[in-house]
């Protein structure tokens, strides 16, 4: 591994105010071993062309602000070593199936109103805001079931990759759909039959081709397509009233007002004093 | 909720199918491999199946599951392709007539033939 190569950035700009179409414009970086790719953005808009723009928050692969298309991959930009990918040449496009703002910025809007659509938080009977005492139960098993799916940052990768999306806007995408099998497959929540409405609609669940494209790329690990596959068998079984009913689990009211669960007994002292 | 019910649909249809074709083809096309019996599909045979009510039935059937998973696989191509809500609405009336249209023609078809078959099986009894 060499310290430092110059590497070539192919990089695709468009001004929507001033260019007819996008254009792909070269950039030579310095690019030192741990150097990640919007380390190397950073480098062009100082040293070379201030006119660059692209979204960017955490710089630790929390926010998901950073998504764009690497040599044809969606991914986010500062969890992406450069030299892991090239040593030559890199090419850098914005997130496809979004529009562009400007330069690799992508309009993200619409991916979050689709997110909006699914209810992407925990339903609860509306009488519960009169007594917000208590706390709700949950076993590691019924966390295990949704952990993953919580762990989504929103970047957009995975709709970008989509290809079903690519061809019809109006599907809802890999993201909302995981994110509503989230909230679904979650004991305090009792929203599921809403969301069936709108994941089991024309442009919901039963789009999805299970081309696996989303979970591929996504940089946290979540699974948005096996997501869907369960959000599909879900549907139909609700649908046919075979499912098990998921009643939101109730609260615990406190010590000694709620229900007793069976606490095992601590261990023996492995010390004696 | 409304996909879901028609999604429910396409996938039973789907099932059924695999049977129901299954049964067609071994019955008709492969069973004279398989079995080494006479020629199903020759003229006489096939008119002494369409003689029967009950290959009538399997017959309207088999149209009925057919159109029907097939119609709603294209509606899905199409929905696809065209995104327009409107150009959405009348792909889904243009199918539905056809998926009608055709089924009605296929049974009408067939009740036809099993008309025909009935008659000449009962004239042949007859000589």
């Amino acid at each position: 591994m060499p310290n430092e190569k110059n590497v070539k950035f192919y990089i695709r700009r468009y001004d929507p105010l001033k260019d007819k179409e996008p254009y792909l414009r070269s950039y030579d970086v310095p690019v030192s071993k741990g150097m990640v790719v919007l380390d190397a953005l950073h480098y062009i808009r100082e040293n070379l062309d201030p006119s660059l723009a692209w979204r960017y928050s955490c710089r630790m692969g929390v926010c998901g602000s950073c998504g764009m298309l690497i040599n044809g991959s969606p991914t986010l930009a500062c969890n992406t070593q450069i030299f892991d990918i090239s040593e030559t040449e890199l090419t850098i496009a914005p997130l496809p199936n979004f529009r562009i703002i400007k330069d690799l910025v992508p309009e993200l809007s619409p991916m979050f109103e689709k997110h909006r659509e699914i209810l992407p938080f925990v339903v609860r009977e509306e009488s519960e805001l009169d007594d917000p005492e208590g706390e709700f139960y949950q076993t590691p098993e019924q966390l295990e079931e949704f952990l993953q799916f919580t762990f989504c940052i929103k970047c957009g990768c995975c709709m970008a990759a989509c290809p079903t999306l690519a061809t019809d806007p109006n599907y809802l995408g890999p993201q909302p759909l995981a994110q509503a099998h989230r909230y679904n497959k979650d004991t305090r929540d009792g929203g599921r039959k809403a969301r069936n409405q709108i994941t089991g609609s024309n442009d919901g669940a039963f789009k999805c081709h299970y081309a696996g494209e989303c979970s591929r790329v996504c940089p946290k690990g979540v699974d948005p397509a096996k997501a869907i596959q369960i959000m599909k068998r879900q549907l139909v079984f609700d649908f046919l009233k075979i499912s098990k009913s998921q009643k939101p689990c109730e609260k615990l009211k406190g010590p000694g007002k709620g229900e007793k669960k069976d606490i095992p007994p601590a261990p023996t002292y492995t010390v004696q004093e | 909720m409304k996909e879901t019910k028609y999604w429910t649909f396409h996938i039973f249809a789907g099932i059924l199918l695999l049977f129901v074709l299954g049964f067609h083809f071994l019955y008709t096309h492969i069973g004279e491999l398989l079995f080494k019996e006479s020629d199903n599909i020759s003229k006489e045979l096939s008119q002494g199946r369409d003689a029967k009510t009950s290959f009538l039935v399997f017959f309207i059937i088999l149209l009925g599951l057919g159109l029907y998973h097939g119609l709603y696989g294209l509606k899905n191509i199409l929905f696809e392709i065209f995104s327009s809500k409107a150009v959405q609405k009348i792909i889904v009336i243009f199918i539905l007539l056809l998926g009608i249209g055709l089924f009605f023609f296929g049974s009408y078809s067939s009740y036809l033939a099993h008309k025909n078959a009935a008659a000449k099986t009962e004239v042949s009894h007859a000589k």
